[in-house]
């Protein structure tokens, strides 16, 4: 079967100004991604700030074009597409409704103005389509008239959503759609998503630094530091057998509601990363807890495992022998 | 031994062009020295403004009524804003959400960190230059000396976040109130940030108030727990207690709430919205959207009632009954 994504061998680089005199430094944001996401699924992307994920986000929307590598939506190469017809495969919605949406228009205006751009229907047919998305998202059609200042954050979110899926795209990626919402809020807008995937048959790519939001809703989870996909595997198995010491790491960090625990230390030190000069060999080699001699030269070959793969030179077969910890020794608060 | 911070019956109304909002009602609580208090609730429900009125920072137009008010032995009632302006910084400090809204862009890191040491302590600026580096190690900067020379945009989020931490702890303040002190960073920094105040508040008998709508934060770090609603404390209880023993249909809702418990299902949510709290609210404020509200429910004034000494929530339910529909809904 054909995925609804497929992205192959992905690199950006931007250059950065140095001022007038010095030369421009290039970043490599992402450095070398690959991945498939099948039709229906929710690929959870997870990484700090600053690990490329939101300019992964850009190159799947062909916001930008990628400095090598390709990206292939139902099998087709994004860059042969016009922007019109990317615009109805892939849709986004944002953190923030309140800087997403223009707080000068009307709910009406704002949901039909994709229409208007890919000139689909007639007024009265932009309207119905208007109503009909508003339905499908759970806010009152008297709100149609409302500016976006009249509503409250997780209404305002569903304007956002439903702005997206009016052009009954076939992918949305969803950029930390819950991060700006209070908790009851956050829920309801994660059921929403829910219902939208299975009623608009959606593929979903879920970017979130919330590990409990990916857990809930995320079939795959793909993780991502300084630019290199580090893990990716089915999400019930990364989460309760992590591989990769920085996807520990991320898991050993996630707060869950257990008084008594207390706050983890992780082992991960201040080593915060440079991405105008990425780390030789692994890129995650100064703060890993688990850090080899090898690994500050070569970079870590990638290691399938199941249905998923890591990259790290601790389960490289010919690292076995000289092993200092083993890869499971840690035991982090999940698995208690 | 009185604690460190008593509040009682804080009110505070803020004229709007909607009608006067009662955005605070009737808050009382203490912390004691050394005490991590979790202030939880959503968005308007009177947290921020509760902390800015310990601060002495509510907005200008905002009033403040309260029968009681005291900081280390110290009547805040009756300070004068140059009483509170000496307080604040050096025995009760803030850190706020966003570092970069209360750090100040055009000036470099150190000048910043040392104006709170000069304008509280005096002394040398070479004896300042030495507190901020000092403070910079303990906030776990990595080349303190360094970043003294640099502006906040230069640092990532979580860095700003711990110059924050340090500005607040250079004088060493027994008080410090952190809203949503770290809301804005990335999980792994999260556990790094909160894990450094629990030292703190180990080493140097720092009290915390923590404001927060994260229940994983409030879990790790409370020593107890208060939940607002609508301006007003609708439980309070250790966390232990809380966590185990949700009273309030609320915190029970807030729980429910929350991914990660029973994965694949769909969450459990509070229909209905936070009210607006303009003039006064009849009754209890949670009635709205509460499943178990009834007509007695919409009348008079909730009080607090004792489950245990330790553990009050403002609702008529007896504990029991609520505790069961908990069990109900979770099986």
């Amino acid at each position: 079967m054909i995925p609804a994504i497929e992205v192959r061998d992905l690199h950006k680089s931007y250059k950065l100004s140095r001022g007038l005199w010095g030369p421009d430094v290039p970043v490599q944001a992402v450095a070398g991604v690959s991945f498939r996401v099948e039709r229906g699924t929710v690929l959870g992307l997870v990484g700090e700030s600053g690990c490329g994920k939101s300019t992964l986000a850009r190159l799947l929307l062909g916001l930008e074009p990628p400095s090598e590598g390709e990206v292939l939506i139902d099998g087709r190469a994004l860059a042969a597409m016009g922007r019109l017809e990317r615009a109805r495969k892939v849709q986004i919605v944002f953190q923030d409704p309140n800087s997403s949406l223009n707080p000068r228009k009307s709910v009406l205006s704002i949901l039909t103005m994709p229409l208007r751009v890919h000139g689909i229907g007639d007024r009265r047919e932009r309207e119905r389509r208007a109503v009909e998305i508003l339905d499908h998202v759970g806010l009152p059609r008297r709100l149609l008239h409302s500016r976006p200042s009249a509503l409250s954050g997780g209404q305002r979110q569903r304007v956002a959503i439903a702005r997206a899926l009016i052009v009954r795209p076939e992918i949305l990626i969803c950029d930390e759609p819950t991060s700006a919402l209070d908790v009851s809020v956050q829920a309801q807008i994660l059921n929403l998503l829910q219902d939208l995937r299975a009623a608009f048959g959606l593929t979903y790519i879920l970017i979130s630094h919330n590990l409990a939001v990916i857990e809930h809703m995320a079939s795959r989870v793909a993780v991502m530091y300084l630019g290199r996909l580090v893990e990716e595997g089915v999400a019930a198995s990364l989460f309760s057998a992590p591989r990769h010491p920085y996807t520990k790491a991320l898991l050993e960090s996630v707060l869950t509601p257990d008084p008594g625990l207390g706050v983890p230390e992780t082992d991960l030190g201040l080593g915060f990363p440079n991405p105008m000069d990425p780390p030789a060999g692994c890129r995650f080699h100064p703060r890993c807890p688990e850090a080899m001699a090898v690994c500050s030269t070569q970079a870590p070959p990638l290691v399938p495992f199941g249905e998923g793969a890591v990259e790290c030179h601790l389960y490289a077969p010919e690292a076995a022998g000289n092993r200092t910890t083993t890869p499971q020794a840690k035991v982090h608060h999940r698995a208690q | 031994m009185s604690p460190l911070l008593e509040v009682r019956d804080l009110e505070v109304e803020v004229p709007t062009a909607a009608g006067l909002v009662n955005a605070v009602r009737g808050v009382s609580f203490t912390v004691e020295k050394g005490e991590i208090v979790c202030v939880v609730g959503e968005s308007g429900c009177g947290k921020s403004l509760t902390s800015l009125a310990v601060m002495g920072l509510l907005p200008r137009r905002a009033r403040r009524r309260a029968a009681a008010l005291r900081f280390a032995g110290q009547d805040l009632l009756k300070a004068s804003r140059a009483r509170f302006s000496d307080l604040r910084g050096d025995r009760i400090a803030m850190i706020f959400q966003d570092p970069m809204t209360s750090l100040n862009p055009v000036y470099k890191i150190g000048s910043q960190l040392m104006e709170v040491y000069l304008r509280h302590r005096g002394g040398s600026r070479e004896a300042a230059r030495r507190r901020a580096i000092e403070l910079l190690e303990v906030a776990g900067v990595p080349a303190p000396e360094h970043r003294l020379h640099q502006f906040p945009h230069q640092l990532s989020g979580g860095l700003r976040q711990r110059v924050m931490i340090a500005m607040a702890l250079m004088c060493e303040p027994d008080l410090l109130i952190a809203d949503e002190p770290t809301t804005a960073l990335d999980v792994t920094i999260q556990a790094q940030v909160l894990f450094l105040l629990k030292r703190l508040q180990r080493e140097l008998g720092l009290a915390v108030i923590l404001i927060t709508h994260d229940l994983g934060v409030v879990a790790r770090m409370a020593d107890r727990v208060i939940v607002m609603y609508a301006g007003e404390i609708v439980e309070e209880a250790t966390a232990e207690e809380l966590f185990a023993r949700p009273c309030h249909p609320y915190t029970q809702g807030l729980m429910r709430c929350l991914p990660g418990q029973a994965v694949a299902e769909r969450l459990g949510t509070i229909a209905g919205t936070v009210p607006a709290m303009i003039g006064s609210i009849e009754g209890c404020g949670f009635a709205p959207r509460c499943t178990y509200a009834s007509a007695a429910c919409r009348q008079g004034r909730m009080a607090l009632q004792p489950l245990d000494p330790s553990h009050h929530y403002r609702c008529l339910l007896p504990a029991q009954v609520s505790l069961g529909h908990l069990r109900e809904a979770s099986a």
